[in-house]
């Protein structure tokens, strides 16, 4: 008698044919071998399967690529005006040297920031109805420096402490931005023309 | 979607079209995602690969010239990237073996049940060694045909099914032996 093994998994697969599906399937009743093997097969196929559906990248990994996508883009546009700068200041000679270290810093400098939205008070007493935001956003968006932000519910949230207690948060925020700037200088800027200083604070973090 | 309509994507993306972006997320994300985390069974390990291995493709959109497709090029860097996860040396699982005890349903709520058992079938896979985690990892996970498997894994098309079935039929007795049958998932 010959074993069906090699046309086992094509079954799950549901790839063959009628006449082949009806072959296998009548030798897997009498083939004890057979039989078990289909067993261990169909519990491997759909466990596979079912973890496959199960699978999701989180939410944030847009933002992420879109941020990492201006950062680069940035750079190049920081790398093209340190060499027309340095060429209009200089000899050939000079510029070669110059275009080089300005690139240099241009591209250390370059980096994305975070601006995290602080709340001196939370929860708020009402619904949070407060406007500014989007076109801030929109702003710098069209400058190219905008990376991405996120705006938080009007709950509490909850502070986990180092030893797995939860406390209510002692300090709160509303949402962030990120953003995309050559210099710290130039990020500050950014927060002080946020809408969110006539709320709140801002911390504003350099992303590693 | 068509191969050219993918292209056009990626050069808009690379160019900073969110909606592109988004369009490659959701053609790309899951898959990538899913193919990384069965190879390494590790969360942020997958979200980093596929972060990765999508910003190379959108890094160079101008200059690339992909000869295979784009999805057997983000799968080809995607098993790299794993495979180079895996060799790092805080990585390494020194013995494949079964923390959380034998599997007993219980009669919690199904949510509950349905993630326990998803626990109890990612470790059952993690114990099956990195070549037929891969190759389930692209059939399952990434939901190739076996003729792009195979262009991922750089072998003949005909050892596909072979390899798939050994380590499917591994992955079964595995859980088998652990009290998991199919009808609990």
């Amino acid at each position: 008698m010959q074993h069906e093994a090699p046309r086992l998994l094509q079954l799950l697969e549901g790839t063959l044919d009628p006449v082949a599906r009806r072959e296998v399937e009548r030798h897997v009743t009498s083939c004890e071998q057979c039989a078990e093997e289909l067993r261990l097969l169909s519990a491997g196929f759909a466990a596979a399967r079912s973890l496959a559906a199960a699978s999701r990248p989180p939410a944030s990994l847009g933002t992420r690529l879109h941020a990492a996508l201006h950062r680069r883009r940035l750079r190049r546009r920081a790398l093209a005006a340190a060499a027309v700068g340095a060429w209009l200041l200089s000899s050939f000679a000079a510029y070669r040297l110059g275009a080089r270290s300005m690139d240099d810093r241009a591209i250390d400098a370059a980096a994305t920031y975070a601006l995290f939205f602080i709340e001196p008070d939370w929860p708020p007493a009402a619904p949070l109805d407060r406007d500014g935001y989007a076109e801030h956003a929109n702003q710098l968006r069209a400058d190219d420096r905008f990376g991405g932000g996120e705006k938080l519910t009007d709950d509490a949230g909850w502070l986990v402490q180092s030893d797995g207690r939860v406390d209510p948060p002692t300090m709160n925020m509303s949402g962030w931005f990120l953003i995309e700037a050559l210099t710290d200088d130039a990020a500050l800027d950014v927060a002080r023309r946020s809408p969110h200083l006539r709320w709140g604070s801002i911390l504003v973090r350099k992303v590693d | 979607v068509s191969e050219a309509d993918l292209r056009q994507s990626i050069r808009d993306a690379a160019r900073g079209d969110r909606h592109a972006l988004e369009a490659l997320l959701s053609e790309f994300g899951g898959r990538l995602h899913a193919c990384a985390l069965r190879i390494t069974g590790d969360e942020f390990a997958a979200e980093e690969i596929t972060h990765d291995a999508l910003l190379a493709l959108l890094r160079d959109a101008d200059a690339f010239r992909m000869e295979a497709s784009v999805a057997t090029w983000l799968f080809a860097v995607t098993l790299n990237l794993s495979r180079a996860w895996l060799r790092r040396p805080a990585n390494r699982r020194v013995v494949p073996g079964d923390p959380r005890g034998p599997f007993e349903p219980t009669l919690a709520d199904a949510d509950a049940t349905r993630a326990n058992t998803r626990r109890h079938l990612e470790d059952a896979l993690q114990t099956l060694p990195p070549d037929m985690r891969e190759v389930i990892a692209l059939r399952f996970g990434a939901g190739l045909s076996y003729d792009e498997i195979a262009l991922a894994l750089a072998c003949p098309s005909g050892s596909v099914a072979s390899r798939l079935h050994r380590a499917l039929a591994r992955l079964g007795r595995v859980l088998t032996d652990r009290g998991l049958t199919a009808e609990a998932f």
